[in-house]
């Protein structure tokens, strides 16, 4: 006899699981998660049998009907249920109810934010002429008013096309502001800290300690909390993203994984054995399934799917 | 087992026909039901034979019904779409059995459960899309997920 899941489990499962169904990717989180997983085989367990469950469904013929159809039909009163209790038929019209009145007052739930979901690439106007490109799953809060000209990277990766103003621009990063007058710049959120390339005209960047330096049109630097850490000139494929397309000039597969990971709905991973294989090639981001095709052609590695939402790049 | 059927089948085939009001689902009822005690892992460790047949023959009833209803409602949303692009009986068959399962494992929740568990599951959208799409904030989408997760566990659990 197999071991019922008890409550606790269930309740700690399910915390997990609807945490990873989000959609937005989160690093930090998702090796949280790997290390409650590892701490007793019960928990692999039980996310392994939901997946399994929700890959049944996903392939089942429910995957054709149109969504309202199908909720519609689920929604459907239940003529035992209807008969042994007719009240709670009705309480259920209650709240569909208020779903319906709520619904025409939303879109601005998130107020000042400017931000992509998953494989969404989008150019917005900025209040001073500029322009910024959110790469996607990114997200950024505009500054703009009592003196201030700039934007917060909260998360993701920007292409900035700057105006040119007497004012200058300010990207502020979790470890430093990048200051730029014109043209543009593009700056990325990175596992280690932030990536910063001053593409046509040279930025400074002020640290974390307020250390300002200097860095050259064409050239690019990582930073982090302790400051600036590396640096290097450009090779031309940085920007690619933009027309859909992974530009890797000898990456690591961590590196090209972290790229595609925005495009990629569900847990992407890399084994440790594989991280490091170096990478080139040009990969299409849009199609997140085809790329990682492509680097199994290339690499001594293989897929391994516990299910579509959950992938990890393993040695071949 | 022979023996068990011989002994109980009557009885079970008399009790259904007398809450579904109908002798030949009756029939089918019973007879499935003690398919579904020959499949069990172990039909000889049986103690209380008619408490078993009893528990497995109130579940098929409640799917039948449920079936019916689930059917039903499919069929209505069909009306309102071209009927050239409506599936074959065959295909309806295999769906009904596929809406049967989901229906099951999101029982009881609400509404919005429903609907946020079948458009992050299905649909694939993350929880800012379908926060927009119901007029909820995404951390409301993960309450409702994670209820929903819950729930279907529970239902999965042997």
């Amino acid at each position: 006899m197999s071991a019922n899941p008890d409550q606790a489990l269930i309740r700690e499962a399910a915390h997990w699981l609807a945490f990873l169904q989000s959609g937005e990717p989160d690093p930090a989180r998702e090796q949280a998660f790997l290390a409650w997983q590892a701490q007793d085989p019960r928990h692999a367990q039980v996310i392994a049998e939901f997946q399994q469950h929700v890959l049944a469904l996903r392939q089942s013929p429910l995957k054709d009907v149109p969504q309202d159809q199908l909720l519609k039909t689920l929604n459907a009163p239940s003529s035992r249920r209807r008969f042994l209790h007719g009240s709670l038929a009705v309480a259920g019209l209650a709240l569909g109810a208020g779903v319906a009145s709520r619904l025409a007052t939303s879109g601005w739930a998130w107020p000042g934010d400017l931000y992509t979901g998953i494989a969404e690439r989008r150019s917005f106007a900025l209040p001073d002429g500029s322009t910024a490109l959110l790469n996607a799953s990114s997200r950024i809060t505009p500054q703009f008013g009592r003196g201030q000209r700039g934007v917060v990277l909260q998360r993701g990766e920007l292409l900035l096309d700057i105006h040119p103003q007497p004012r200058a621009f300010e990207v502020l990063t979790g470890a430093g502001t990048i200051v730029a007058r014109q043209q543009r710049v593009l700056v990325r959120q990175e596992l280690a800290g932030w990536w910063v390339l001053a593409q046509q005209s040279p930025v400074q960047l002020i640290d974390a300690k307020g250390l300002a330096q200097p860095l050259k049109a064409g050239h690019w630097a990582r930073f982090n909390a302790q400051g600036l850490y590396d640096s290097g000139q450009a090779g031309g494929g940085e920007g690619d993203w933009v027309r859909g397309l992974l530009n890797a000039n000898d990456l690591t597969l961590a590196q090209v994984v972290e790229a595609l990971r925005p495009y990629h709905r569900g847990v992407l991973r890399v084994a440790p054995p594989v991280e490091h294989l170096r990478v080139s090639g040009i990969f299409p981001l849009d199609d997140s399934q085809h790329a990682l095709r492509m680097l199994t052609g290339i690499l001594p590695v293989r897929l391994s799917r516990i299910t579509d939402f959950w992938i990890t790049l393993e040695p071949a | 087992m022979a023996a068990l059927f011989a002994q109980h089948y009557p009885w079970l085939r008399a009790r259904v026909t007398r809450v579904m009001g109908c002798s030949f689902s009756g029939e089918d009822i019973a007879a499935e039901t003690f398919v579904r005690v020959l499949g069990l892992r172990d039909p000889q460790a049986i103690r209380e034979p008619r408490a078993l047949l009893t528990t497995i023959a109130k579940r098929l009833m409640l799917d039948n019904w449920r079936r019916g209803d689930l059917e039903k409602a499919y069929l209505e949303t069909l009306k309102a779409t071209p009927e050239n692009t409506w599936p074959s009986p065959e295909e309806q068959a295999v769906l009904t059995e596929a809406l049967l399962a989901l229906d099951r494992l999101l029982d009881g929740l609400p509404g919005v459960g429903k609907a946020v568990f079948v458009q992050s599951c299905l649909g694939g959208l993350t929880y800012e899309q379908i926060g927009r799409e119901l007029g909820i904030s995404k951390s409301r989408v993960q309450q409702h997920m994670e209820q929903a997760i819950a729930r279907c566990m529970t239902v999965m659990a042997p």
